[in-house]
């Protein structure tokens, strides 16, 4: 009989209560502060250096020749889809030109939908 | 056997190892079984010693996608051991926070896969959804839900403000309260008792001589648990209790994982008391030079003693890095667990080891009386399992409890 009680009195609870889950697609939820999602490169800081492409670990980061801001120089370019998100890029960026954004929806149809956000 | 390849696929976020089970029958009962391994490679510990020491502990995170925590938190310690680098001490708090919180997430985790495996699916839902806490606080605590990245070689990556800290306080004892609910849930329901009690029974002795570990072996009165044995980190100083049962079933491998929910709620509790000020890392090199040695490093995963081998020649590479999980040393218990079991119990024993593989993906049955052999996947073998209980839940009722 106690465990009736129990099971009844969790079960109207239940029934009032709001729902837990969020309908996704139509509703978004917002990542917290300090989320690391999509990356976003500011090439105008960037030097060059190539310390990005050293320390990532999923080898997402390939320097290559840019003639943008100094001809001759080497930029990084992000490959999202091998990349980790472990963020050591932006921990050993000395110019601190890569950040990691609080964007997750990282699925897209196109190929340019999963790309880095480059800011010049 | 042509569809045999059904074995392979590590594409989930947990170690899903391919493994198959060969069970002889009488009737309903088992008589031996049987364990084979081996199906899949996934070359991470070669893939290792390519990397460097510090972006290793990102490749060994990715081993195990519930314990990530436990695998980087495991690997960043043998490599701090390496290099010789003192972490400060909020580091190594911050590190224990992510071990702590880890072991609630995963028990739970595990409480709701059980549940559910034998079919009673609204302790399921509501066991995620306190999981959910969790991934809420390693969101914010780390900056990812499942991958957390928070240790690093030489401390943790990201400071912790008050704020959370007593956010952490407060959910903790959310979590207690939840672990109480769900202990009073499983000990006043009968059909959960039914299910559960006098199931897959490991005796003391088995447990030690197949050298069960973390909660499984702590289920049969085993007194085995790495943060005891030879405390690291911050563990020496911190106060917990081991949680040991003596009946060695599904059920006491149940009540064992929900007072250690409460234990780690109690740490984590403590442990936002305590919180030391300084510094959270040294931040080494990224081509830091080890000298050759060669280290092992230990840490109590969710599931139990997890290991880590580094041996290196003097370089910025590892010569050869040997990762043993939990489950490894506990996959040979479960013969012991099934043997004289029905093989509706199958799912039950198999999951109440909190294996990291997908086990049953396919189990062969041999009837020893006809000769004959059946191959029964997964989803079926559940089915059956659910169905078979239904059937004889009176017997059961008689019998076990």
């Amino acid at each position: 009989m106690k465990e009736w009680g129990f099971a009844w009195r969790e079960a109207i609870r239940r029934l009032v209560s709001k729902a837990f889950t969020v309908q996704y697609p139509f509703v978004s939820v917002e990542a917290m502060e300090g989320y690391r999602g999509r990356i976003e490169y500011y090439m105008s800081k960037c030097t060059g250096c190539g310390l990005c492409a050293l320390v990532c670990p999923a080898k997402a980061i390939t320097m290559v020749k840019n003639d943008k801001i100094k001809p001759g120089r080497r930029m990084p370019v992000f490959d999202l889809a091998r990349c980790c998100y472990c963020a050591l890029c932006a921990e050993y960026c000395p110019s601190k030109a890569i950040k990691l954004t609080k964007d997750y929806h990282l699925v897209g149809y196109r190929k340019e939908d999963v790309k880095a956000k480059v800011i010049e | 056997m042509s569809s045999f390849n059904v074995y392979i696929g590590p594409i989930h976020p947990a170690l899903k190892e391919p493994i198959g089970f060969t069970f002889e029958v009488e009737g309903e009962k088992i008589v031996k079984a049987n364990v084979n391994l081996g199906y899949n490679h996934r070359g991470i510990e070669k893939l290792l010693e390519s990397k460097t020491w510090l972006q290793g502990a990102f490749v060994a995170e990715h081993v195990c996608g519930i314990c990530s925590g436990a695998h980087h938190g495991c690997y960043c310690q043998g490599v701090e051991e390496v290099l010789d680098i003192e972490p400060p001490k909020r580091g190594l708090f911050i590190r224990t926070i992510s071990w702590e919180l880890e072991r609630i997430h995963s028990h739970l985790l595990w409480l709701g896969v059980f549940f559910h495996e034998s079919g009673f699916d609204t302790l399921f839902m509501y066991t995620w959804r306190d999981r959910e806490r969790t991934m809420d606080l390693f969101e914010e605590l780390s900056g990812r839900r499942v991958v957390y990245s928070l240790s690093t070689v030489g401390g943790a990556r990201r400071d912790v403000s008050e704020a959370f800290l007593s956010k952490l306080k407060r959910q903790a004892r959310y979590f207690r309260e939840r672990a109480d609910f769900y202990e009073r849930l499983v000990l006043n329901d009968t059909t959960v008792l039914a299910r559960f009690s006098n199931v897959g029974i490991l005796s003391r002795e088995d447990a030690l001589a197949l050298s069960a570990v973390g909660p499984t072996a702590r289920a049969s009165g085993v007194l085995k648990d790495v943060r005891y044995e030879e405390p690291y980190g911050i563990y020496e100083e911190t106060p917990f209790r081991i949680i040991t049962r003596r009946e060695g079933d599904a059920l006491a491998k149940t009540l064992v994982r929900i007072e250690e929910i409460k234990v780690s709620a109690e740490i984590l509790e403590w442990m936002a008391d305590h919180m030391p000020g300084g510094d959270v890392k040294v931040k080494i090199p990224p081509l830091a030079k080890a000298p050759p040695v060669e280290v092992i490093s230990r840490v109590e995963a969710p599931r139990g003693e997890l290991l880590y081998y580094f041996k290196s020649t003097g370089g910025t590479r590892p010569y050869r890095v040997k990762i043993r999980t939990p489950t490894l040393a506990n996959i040979l218990p479960i013969i012991k667990m099934i043997e004289g079991g029905y093989i509706a119990d199958i799912p039950i024993v198999v999951a109440s080891i909190d294996p990291c593989i997908a086990c049953c993906e396919r189990v062969t049955i041999v009837d020893k009386d006809k000769g004959e052999k059946k191959v029964i996947p997964k989803r079926e073998l559940i089915r059956y399992s659910k169905e078979w209980f239904k059937r004889n839940l009176k017997e059961l009722r008689g019998e076990r409890l």
